[in-house]
């Protein structure tokens, strides 16, 4: 059971002077997951997820990988791209690649080109990195990320200055690697659109606290089509809800709201029905969320959507 | 620890900063020689005074038997190189170079969060520098004393000779080992690139002076405390290039391994400790 955790933290928490950046998050990746890390800019996204990869230390709280305390040693299983991707300008693709090959102790020499021709950079191989474009360094930090063949990607925004085609292909390989490497994926974009087509589970980070998990089931659920209405008295309005309409299908999600998921094709006899009952309503909508709008929902005021 | 080294000598092939920094204070070194070639020629009257632009002054002129080279002597031309600051500049610009490129190009998140515990990625770094700086500052060296033999000649090139070049460049190599860590703990906590050069040859030019000032008002205070002995820099320039006291041999390696230990034990923890963005 133990193991069947890729990443758990545990009130993982970050300070920066007077600014608490990441606020106690307590976040679960599972084994196989495709992990969407979904907030606003500056969020606390990208500082978590330094932490992940040991490029930053927590303030306060815990965490584990693989289930094990020992960090260090579980760092050498993970692959990550945080923000920009490390490389040097002055060399080749190639060149780059082969750092990182020594640092990591690789023996095959040949895996640098096998790795090119996996992110799609093999005709540019010998191109020196300061004259890529913004996308042929983000394929690059993914190269890089793969070299070890990582049983755990933490990957920040990694689709940033790639072009359609270049986001599906990403897309794409991150599924492959998914699907027939069971690589578990740790993933923040702030394209929710993108994010949805592969994301298996998703966390909310809000003002540098962790507000919601969920999968795409229960996300399915939360943005299901209802009838929303708004009454001075939810108790009375359940009542004839439940004993005169025989409606069943419902939840409360706020003193005075009532969503109710059945019958929205009577939604008018649903409203006469409360009405004469003598509950005052102050609004009957039919309401559905899609997924972005679910997001910022959440996120609130200003939230940044591509 | 040899895969980081292994890394560090690759990238150290690739990187042209060390070639860049030791044509140029090669070229430095060239252009020294070269103008006092010329003034030594206008002395023996070989060329006319003024040739190329460069104007001998009476007193130089009027010296007898006077040659500039010859009274400066091999020696003393590699002692300026190496311990009066032209050397310690191209070192150190390199150096900032060489450890800074890493956080600005963002490569040093490729080794720190790699499953490397901390220290070794430092210690890597560290000794990749070290012998970047040793292999400068002897380079610097042998082409000092090769011009010198086509220059100056070997007629005082003996066994004396030869005793004090060893001691002397063997002592300034240590100082300016010293001297480069101290610049790559700047460099280590600063991580900006200006920044670092800008103190390193501030630390270059007039540290030396500062401390001479500090060494007049502990005097002056009645104060048995005398800072340029315990300051690399200091040290580097009080080295006498012949005879050599073995007190000050045993002075100049405590003063140095300090410095080295405590650059090591300074940047190690700073770098344990500071986030990487």
């Amino acid at each position: 059971m133990k193991k069947e955790y890729v990443l758990k933290t545990d009130k993982l928490t970050k300070v920066y002077g007077k600014n608490k950046v990441v606020n106690e998050v307590s976040m679960h990746v599972k084994k196989g997951d495709i992990y969407g890390f979904i907030g606003k800019n500056g969020a606390g996204k990208t500082t978590f997820m330094r932490m992940v990869s040991g490029l930053a230390s927590p303030t306060e709280g815990s965490m584990e990988l693989f289930g094990e305390k020992d960090l260090e040693v579980q760092r050498k299983r993970i692959g990550s791209l945080i923000e920009s991707p490390g490389i040097y300008p002055n060399m080749t693709a190639s060149d780059n690649l082969e750092v990182v090959r020594r640092i990591l102790g690789i023996t095959d020499r040949h895996i640098v080109e096998k790795i090119l021709e996996f992110v799609g950079l093999e005709s540019a191989g010998k191109k020196k990195v300061k004259n890529f474009s913004m996308g042929m360094k983000q394929r690059l930090g993914l190269a890089i990320s793969l070299m070890r063949n990582p049983d755990f990607l933490v990957l920040d925004e990694p689709i940033n200055g790639l072009d359609p085609s270049g986001i599906k292909e990403v897309r794409d390989l991150l599924l492959k690697l998914n699907e027939e490497r069971q690589i578990t994926i740790l993933i923040s974009s702030h394209i929710l659109g993108e994010l949805s087509k592969i994301a298996t589970k998703y966390g909310i980070i809000r003002d540098g606290a962790l507000i919601e998990e969920f999968d795409t089931m229960q996300l399915a659920e939360k943005c299901r089509r209802c009838q929303k209405i708004t009454v001075d008295d939810v108790e009375k309005a359940v009542y004839i809800l439940e004993e005169i309409l025989f409606i069943r299908s419902y939840d409360v999600p706020d003193p005075h709201i009532i969503r109710i998921f059945e019958n929205l094709e009577k939604a008018e006899k649903i409203n006469q029905a409360i009405i004469m009952g003598g509950v005052a309503m102050k609004e009957s909508c039919l309401v559905g969320q899609d997924l972005e709008g679910y997001f910022m929902e959440r996120l609130g005021d200003n939230a940044h959507q591509d | 620890m040899y895969n980081l080294i292994h890394a560090e000598f690759y990238k150290w092939k690739k990187s042209k900063s060390f070639l860049v920094c030791l044509l140029s204070v090669i070229g430095m070194i060239l252009f020294v020689y070269f103008m006092l070639k010329v003034v030594s020629e206008v002395q023996t009257g070989e060329l006319e005074n003024g040739t190329g632009g460069i104007i001998v002054s009476g007193e130089l002129m009027e010296e007898q038997n006077g040659d500039i080279l010859k009274q400066i002597g091999i020696l003393e031309m590699i002692s300026q190189i190496i311990s009066s600051g032209t050397g310690s500049i191209f070192s150190a610009i390199f150096i900032c170079i060489w450890i800074v490129s890493e956080y600005s190009h963002g490569a040093i998140k490729n080794t720190a969060g790699k499953g490397y515990v901390r220290g070794k990625v430092f210690l890597a770094k560290y000794l990749s520098t070290t012998m970047s700086i040793l292999l400068m500052n002897l380079i610097m060296v042998i082409v000092t004393l090769l011009i010198g033999f086509v220059t100056i000649g070997t007629e005082d090139v003996d066994k004396i000779f030869f005793q004090n070049f060893f001691s002397y460049v063997a002592l300034q190599l240590l100082f300016n080992i010293a001297f480069g860590s101290i610049v790559m703990v700047i460099c280590e906590c600063i991580r900006n690139m200006a920044a670092s050069i800008g103190i390193s040859i501030f630390l270059i030019s007039f540290s030396p002076i500062i401390i001479s000032g500090m060494d007049m008002l502990f005097q002056a205070l009645h104060l048995k405390l005398k800072v340029s002995d315990y300051w690399i820099l200091s040290v580097m320039n009080q080295c006498p290039i012949e005879g050599i006291t073995m007190e000050f041999i045993i002075r100049g390696i405590v003063v140095a391994i300090m410095w080295i230990v405590l650059s090591l034990v300074l940047g190690m923890i700073h770098f344990k400790k500071a986030d990487i963005k």
